[in-house]
């Protein structure tokens, strides 16, 4: 984890997202936050359905039925009941500190609200939660926890956060924050990660989706401002990124069709490989209601069954 | 105007490269932070939009610089109408200029400046011409000539002196001018010499030998604003007796005298008024006018020239001097010598008692030998004296020139002088005494006695002075019958030495009881009077007094230029006019007047080449680098002012 203040070291703006601890209480507290019936599909005692093989499955559960049947490599899933680990991976790199015009609050602060209400939602259902963290100063990873003190624990890392760091001068950030949930997540977890996905590593969606193997399951929501979303600027304009020292001079309003483009080509690089694993992306902007994203991001990771 | 360096002109394009420049520049871009910029495709720099023209004031300045810094380096000229002399070499020049600030200076020129200041303008218009390295004198020509300011490279120094000038009713000595700037131009080291002389050539001489013919210094005389024609009619004096006011009037010719009346004032209201009458067309000619008052004039004040016009306003008025009441006249006499048989004073004193009241006779023992002795007597006779010390001589010589007036009359004991003694001023030649002498005097010479010269055609003298050298015939009033001079009349600076080569006694001849002995002594009286002692001097000169003299002056008059020289006190007047004094304690009135011969306006020929256009031009090329620069430090200034509040206009203010 990129230790790097420099320049890029911003100071994470609140704004109305502040009390971070009142606020994801209440974010939770929108949702069904009571004890839910833990499902993992996978080896069990009771079927689950089937579904197509994708290379890493264990081959015990390759149905040769289906495959006689159909000519098609499937796996039969079960369902059983366990806890379920929740690691909340938080982007705090420095274009995580961005706040567009009229924002509540800039990236970093809304992905640290998102990840408070997980938390404070998988806390009440029993299963233990842990932090970790892309770049950012200040920052302080939360071993899986839980018990009565474990959302202050995660409230305080959060807090305390603080986003800089360039990825782009450090390719191999993001694979050292995925190491410990690698090593930690064992079948049945969830992976969430918070970022804006912008200067991640080229493989980094590769990366993240490996990790959906051994029924683990994996969202990634993906924080944007509402300006980053819609490029709202007219005219002639120099943009500059907060991570690898791009500049662009560029017509704003000739520009925005193609940017547009341009995201989405990248949105989809990792919507992809979360298909692929049965999961998918959550695309959030820091002016939505913070509890439709937790929604959502529940519906991904539990099925809709919170 | 023309330019020295014209190819810098060519760079005058340069004027619009600001704004080329500032509309050519794009705008700078809006910057922002855009954390996905690598997903905004860039575009091509001209698609971007110009810059809008901005702070056209500063661009305006900007501008005007560049133009007046190609227009300065450029060299520019202007024509215009000033004095200039010309360079034929770049060697430094030393120039003295002549200014003439004497009375006939008052006129007016075409362009309704006076001659002076057309004079003193074109000084200033010298100096403000002169380079580095050259130097400036310069002299005034009212009479006497007087160096002002010595040669000097400070041409602001010398500005500030021609700014000070004023004009004076002096006469013009324009040769003594030129005499001192040639004077002054010999001890300078620079090749090129010049004088200017900035008159109306008007010295009163106009048939003497051109101005400038003995210099050897180029002269040159510019004429324009100089050789406005015109006539002029001048009042030079008045004085009262009684029940009458007598002015003296010139005019330049008889067309400056028509229409025009002499007028006495009391209390500002003309009580008297009579026509100046005709004059000669032709020539300079002086008229005295009398006034008879009415019987309630008490204090006429001034005399005025009314009616008609002229080109000097100046001189159209004179103050009234007073009846010169008991003008005291000294009489030394040896009784012994020269007595009536019947007894009483020498026939001298008799006589002149006998003109009245406006006489006072002060018998004197010996001639006196100092100027304090002298100076309270209006006249001075001296019967046959045996000759004048020097302390008498120079005594009686110095009050004559204050405006004295003395009569000699030379007999047996003057031609027998002894050694050490002398008759100066009176006669500079030895004399003898004779006695084989024409019964009397040449009576068609005599004219000036009136009709009772003829009373002079027998003398019976037993004798006569004969003066042994030559006699001009102007100094020769009136001559025996002879031919030889019997009486001389002399100007000796403001006053008159008379010479009668008769002693007065009765022993020597009838002279005594002759009337035209009345009438003689009548008018060496009237000439006294007239000069009124030292009481009236021509402008130029100087009244004196002791140095321990305390000279006050009244308020409001003309300020007496005081300076004091060789023991004595000098006071100045530069304007005709009366001047109310208090000389130690004791108030008296004092007239200055113009000098008689100034008022004629006729000019005095130049030297050939003195008005060439190779001496210097009324046109100048005026190099305008100078005030260019000023122009272009002014805009620069201006710019740093501007930019000064477009900063304090954009400056960051506080956020709440």
């Amino acid at each position: 984890m990129s230790e790097s203040a420099g320049p890029l070291l911003r100071k994470v703006e609140w704004g109305r997202l502040q009390p971070l601890r009142v606020k994801a209480r209440t974010v939770a507290e929108g949702l069904f936050a009571g004890a839910h019936r833990s499902r993992r599909r996978g080896p069990g005692v009771e079927f689950g359905g089937h579904r197509a093989y994708v290379p890493g499955d264990d081959l015990r559960w390759i149905d040769r039925h289906a495959l006689m049947r159909h000519d098609k490599l499937v796996v039969r899933e079960f369902e059983t009941e366990t806890d379920r680990v929740v690691h909340l991976l938080v982007d705090a790199t420095a274009s995580m500190g961005f706040a567009g015009q009229g924002a509540p609050a800039d990236k970093v602060a809304y992905a640290a609200l998102i990840a408070a209400a997980l938390a404070r939602v998988a806390l009440a259902s029993g299963d233990p939660v842990s932090l970790d963290w892309i770049g950012g100063v200040g920052v302080r990873a939360v071993p899986p926890s839980s018990g009565r003190d474990a959302f202050e624990h995660i409230v305080g890392a959060l807090e305390a956060v603080r986003a800089t760091g360039d990825l782009g001068a450090d390719q191999h950030a993001f694979d050292r924050a995925l190491q410990p949930i690698a090593r930690r997540s064992r079948r049945g977890s969830v992976i969430v990660l918070l970022s804006d996905l912008l200067d991640l590593p080229p493989d980094a969606p590769v990366q993240l989706a490996a990790l959906g193997t051994l029924g683990r399951r994996l969202a990634a929501v993906q924080v944007l401002d509402r300006e980053e979303r819609e490029l709202p600027y007219s005219g002639s304009v120099r943009l500059r990124s907060l991570e690898g020292n791009v500049v662009v001079d560029t017509d704003a309003d000739g520009a925005r069709a193609h940017y547009y483009d341009r995201l989405e080509a990248h949105t989809r690089l990792w919507a992809a490989p979360l298909a692929a694993r049965g999961s998918r992306l959550v695309r959030a902007t820091t002016d939505l209601d913070p509890v439709e994203v937790v929604r959502e991001i529940l519906d991904v990771v539990w099925g809709g069954g919170a | 105007m023309r330019f020295e360096y014209a190819a810098a002109l060519a760079a005058i394009v340069l004027v619009v490269m600001p704004f080329a420049a500032h509309l050519l520049r794009l705008r700078r871009p809006q910057q922002r932070d855009f954390p996905p910029a690598a997903l905004v495709p860039a575009s091509a720099p001209a698609a971007r939009s110009r810059s809008r023209l901005e702070d056209r004031a500063l661009l305006a300045l900007r501008a005007f610089a560049v133009l007046a810094a190609v227009v300065l380096g450029a060299m520019p000229f202007v024509r215009c109408s000033r004095l200039a002399i010309s360079r034929a070499s770049g060697a430094s020049v030393a120039m003295i200029i002549v200014i003439d600030d004497s009375s006939s200076m008052h006129a007016l020129s075409s362009s309704g400046q006076s001659r002076f200041d057309v004079a003193t303008r074109g000084a200033l218009d010298l100096i403000g011409g002169a380079r580095d390295g050259d130097v400036v004198g310069i002299v005034l020509a009212g009479d006497p000539a007087r160096i002002v300011l010595v040669p000097t490279a400070d041409r602001s120094a010398a500005a500030a002196v021609v700014r000070e000038m004023r004009v004076s009713d002096r006469a013009t000595d324009l040769d003594g001018a030129l005499s001192l700037a040639q004077g002054m131009l010999e001890a300078l080291p620079q090749a090129d010499r010049r004088i200017v002389l900035l008159s109306d050539l008007a010295d009163g001489k106009p048939e003497a030998a051109p101005i400038g013919s003995d210099l050897k210094a180029t002269l040159w005389a510019p004429r324009q604003g100089f050789d406005d024609p015109g006539d002029n009619c001048a009042l030079l004096r008045a004085d009262r007796t009684d029940r009458r006011v007598l002015a003296r009037v010139v005019c330049t010719s008889g067309r400056a005298a028509r229409g025009r009346s002499v007028a006495a004032t009391q209390g500002g209201v003309v009580i008297m008024q009579r026509p100046l009458g005709a004059l000669d067309d032709d020539r300079i000619t002086a008229a005295d006018v009398t006034l008879e008052l009415p019987d309630d004039a008490r204090n006429v004040e001034e005399v005025l020239l009314v009616g008609g016009q002229d080109i000097i306003a100046h001189d159209d008025r004179a103050p009234v001097a007073p009846p010169l009441r008991g003008a005291v006249i000294a009489v030394v006499s040896d009784p012994s010598a020269s007595h009536v048989a019947t007894g009483g004073p020498p026939p001298v004193e008799q006589a002149l008692a006998a003109l009245g009241e406006a006489v006072t006779v002060r018998p004197l023992p010996a001639v006196p030998e100092t100027t304090e002795e002298l100076s309270p007597l209006a006249g001075l006779v001296l019967d046959d004296p045996p000759g004048l010390t020097p302390e008498a001589r120079e005594a009686v010589g110095r009050w004559i020139e204050a405006g004295g007036v003395a009569l000699a009359a030379l007999g047996p004991r003057a031609a027998s002088a002894p050694l050490g003694a002398s008759l100066a001023p009176f006669v500079a030649h030895n004399i003898r005494w004779e006695t084989n002498a024409p019964a009397g005097v040449d009576v068609k010479t005599a004219a000036m006695l009136g009709p009772s010269a003829s009373s002079l055609e027998a003398l019976h003298p037993s004798g006569r002075v004969v003066i042994e050298g030559p006699v001009a015939d102007d100094v020769a009033a009136v001559r025996w019958a002879d031919g030889a001079p019997w009486l001389l009349r002399r100007n000796v600076g403001r006053g008159m030495a008379m010479t009668l080569t008769l002693p007065m006694s009765l022993e020597s001849s009838d002279l005594a009881v002759r009337p035209a002995f009345l009438a003689l002594l009548l008018d060496l009286v009237e000439s006294a009077a007239s000069k009124g002692g030292s009481r009236r001097i021509d402008v130029g000169g100087a009244w004196s007094f002791p140095s321990t003299s305390v000279v006050e002056q009244a308020k409001g008059q003309e300020a007496l230029e005081q300076h004091v020289v060789n023991d004595r006190r000098r006071a100045t007047p530069r304007l005709a006019g009366r001047y109310d004094l208090r000389i130690d304690g004791v108030a008296e009135a004092r007239f200055a007047t113009i000098p008689e011969r100034e008022i004629d306006l006729r000019r005095r020929k130049l030297v050939e080449n003195a008005t060439s256009a190779s001496a210097g031009s009324n046109v100048a090329w005026v190099d305008l680098s100078r005030y260019l620069a000023l122009v272009l430090l002014a805009v620069l200034a201006g710019e740093m002012v501007l930019r000064f509040l477009h900063a304090w206009r954009d400056r960051p203010t506080a956020s709440a």
